[in-house]
């Protein structure tokens, strides 16, 4: 059995459970007898017009400094609009987002738990459809990601696996496409693309405190990158807020 | 500190802002000059200098960060300081979520509102006993509470513990069940609100829309909407509020946009001579052009509601 606020929160996002709510499908609710009892004064009516308004507000929906889904995610949903060919194709991608394993497990509202962003939840959404091509998502989802931590450095989510930190705010690098860098650093945004060598020195900056002089030697060693070209780089790196002031120390 | 063994000064007519970021009437970021207030916002006090009392200004996340107060300064600091003087100020929170049946953490709220509580001085926090997100997920409109027994000491729990913290007062407010909401739970809403009020001593807002849109979905019209007030704590209620509410398709829609409803002039002189510790009436989100004027068609609301308050306040 579930409690009173699991079948609330599953009656407003989950369209199954919905569903089998409005047609008397009681036994699919998995609750009591006295929890169904107190759920029967809700109006069917009244519910989907709840739920179909949060479906839409959740794509269009605006965050400080980043923008909705709809504007974070166009490619991505361009595609859904292909293969989706309802009229109404946004209220049918946001009730199949917010039935989604990745919505289920997002908490937008700080002080309920630490969780993945709804950035980070849509792009699991998409992957698992497989909505337009996996270098799309990967751009969309890396760009999201950065304007975000841009507006809120101090935001309490969990970091996906693709981002790193860094003293100054957080990266990331393609991995579906040419090597690309997506960061949010010292209240900057930068994307850009980088060579191999530079995308393994970036991964040896530490996410905090000071670089280690011997790692970032060794990067260039394994490259052959002669010292000259090194400095160069930490500069170039530096210059963007990548390296963090204390840690430029040189081999 | 507010108790109703204070003087019970009327204030009069006060106006509650609901300042969200990014929108017109609301504050904007600005990390070059630092954040501020809509310059509409302070042509429209500016303008309206002595029409109100009192001011509220409802709280709205500015950013996804944890909550910190020191992120809400320059721009609440902008604002009071362009603002005309009130005799009192209020904060309406959207936070506390006092009708929620899970655990969730308040304590960052909390201490956020202390914060801008004696910056400011404001001498109450009000807040909608509602749902107003679920397990994480924000909801359009704050649900009602759940009208049962779960769900009265949950909202019990939920206010002691926003009132343990708490350095002043904490206004209950009665929740919206407007059609934009689902209700849960077989209670009375007027019970509900009575027990609830009365279990944690605390102090009422009564919005008028609010009111009339609990009677409103359980089918009544007419006369009948104005019909079991004696179940409300009206010996408790210091506040009213009174925001555009319209009925379309027979629905009754809470839009705080700015036109009242006869029927909320109606329940206002029905309910006035029972709430004596009543101290102000407050026009929630009147809507204003960017010169500040009022919008022409909320006008004669506005002046409709100056005036009754205006009786009640010098009688």
């Amino acid at each position: 059995m579930i409690s009173l606020d699991r079948a609330l929160d599953r009656l407003i996002h989950d369209r199954a459970y919905r569903s089998a709510f409005i047609q008397g499908n009681f036994a699919a609710l998995d609750l009591s007898a006295a929890e169904l009892h107190e759920l029967s004064t809700i109006d069917p009516r009244a519910l989907c017009r709840l739920s179909e308004r949060v479906a839409r507000e959740t794509l269009a929906r605006k965050h400080a400094g980043s923008g909705s889904l709809l504007e974070l995610y166009p490619n991505t949903i361009a595609a859904w609009r292909q293969r989706d060919l309802q009229a109404d194709w946004q209220l049918a991608l946001g009730i199949a987002f917010l039935e989604s394993g990745p919505f289920g497990a997002c908490r937008e509202v700080f002080g309920a738990g630490e969780s993945t962003a709804l950035e980070h939840a849509f792009y699991d959404f998409a992957e698992a459809l497989d909505l337009a091509t996996p270098e799309i998502r990967e751009h969309e989802f890396l760009a999201a990601m950065m304007k975000l931590y841009l507006a809120n450095p101090r935001a309490a989510l969990l970091l996906p696996e693709h981002l790193r930190r860094l003293p100054g705010g957080v990266y990331a690098l393609t991995r579906r496409s040419p090597l690309m860098l997506y960061a949010a650093v010292a209240g900057r945004f930068i994307r850009g693309p980088v060579t191999p060598f530079l995308a393994d020195l970036i991964g040896a900056l530490p996410s905090s405190g000071p670089s280690v002089p011997v790692k970032l030697a060794a990067v260039a060693l394994r490259h052959g990158v002669p010292r000259q070209v090194l400095e160069q780089a930490l500069a170039q790196l530096s210059a963007l807020g990548l390296v963090p002031d204390s840690g430029n120390e040189r081999t | 500190m507010l108790t109703l063994h204070s003087p019970s000064e009327r204030l009069g007519l006060g106006v509650g802002l609901d300042l969200s970021w990014g929108v017109p009437i609301g504050f904007r970021r600005d990390p070059a000059r630092g954040d501020r207030v809509e310059e509409r916002v302070v042509r429209f006090l500016a303008q309206h200098a002595g029409a109100f009392a009192y001011l509220f200004v409802s709280w709205q996340p500015r950013d996804r960060n944890r909550p910190v107060a020191e992120d809400y300064f320059a721009a609440y600091d902008d604002l009071f300081a362009r603002a005309p003087a009130f005799s009192a100020l209020g904060l309406h929170q959207t936070a506390l979520n006092l009708g929620a049946l899970e655990r969730y953490d308040r304590a960052p709220f909390i201490e956020l509102t202390n914060a801008l509580v004696e910056r400011y001085g404001m001498c109450w926090v009000n807040e909608d006993v509602g749902v107003w997100s679920i397990h994480g997920h924000p909801l359009t409109y704050p649900l009602p509470p759940y009208l049962n027994a779960q769900g009265l000491r949950a909202a019990v729990r939920n206010t002691r513990e926003v009132q343990a913290r708490l350095r002043v007062p904490l206004l209950l407010e009665f929740p919206g069940f407007s059609d934009e909401s689902i209700s849960i739970g077989r209670l009375h809403a007027y019970d509900f609100f009575r027990e609830l009020v009365e279990d944690t001593s605390a102090l009422a807002t009564l919005d008028l829309g609010h009111l009339l849109s609990y009677q409103w979905c359980r089918g009544r019209r007419g006369d009948a909407l104005y019909e079991e007030l004696e179940r409300l704590p009206t010996d408790r209620c210091v506040e009213m509020h009174l925001s555009g509410c319209e009925v379309v398709d027979d629905r009754l829609l809470d839009f705080h946009h700015g036109l009242l409803m006869p029927e909320q002039f109606e329940l206002l002189s029905r309910l006035l001579p029972h709430c004596p510790n009543l101290r102000v009436v407050t026009y929630e989100d009147p809507k204003f052009d960017a010169g500040g004027a009022l919008l022409e068609r909320t006008r004669a609301s506005f002046s409709a509601l100056r005036t009754r308050v205006a009786q009640w306040a010098r009688p």
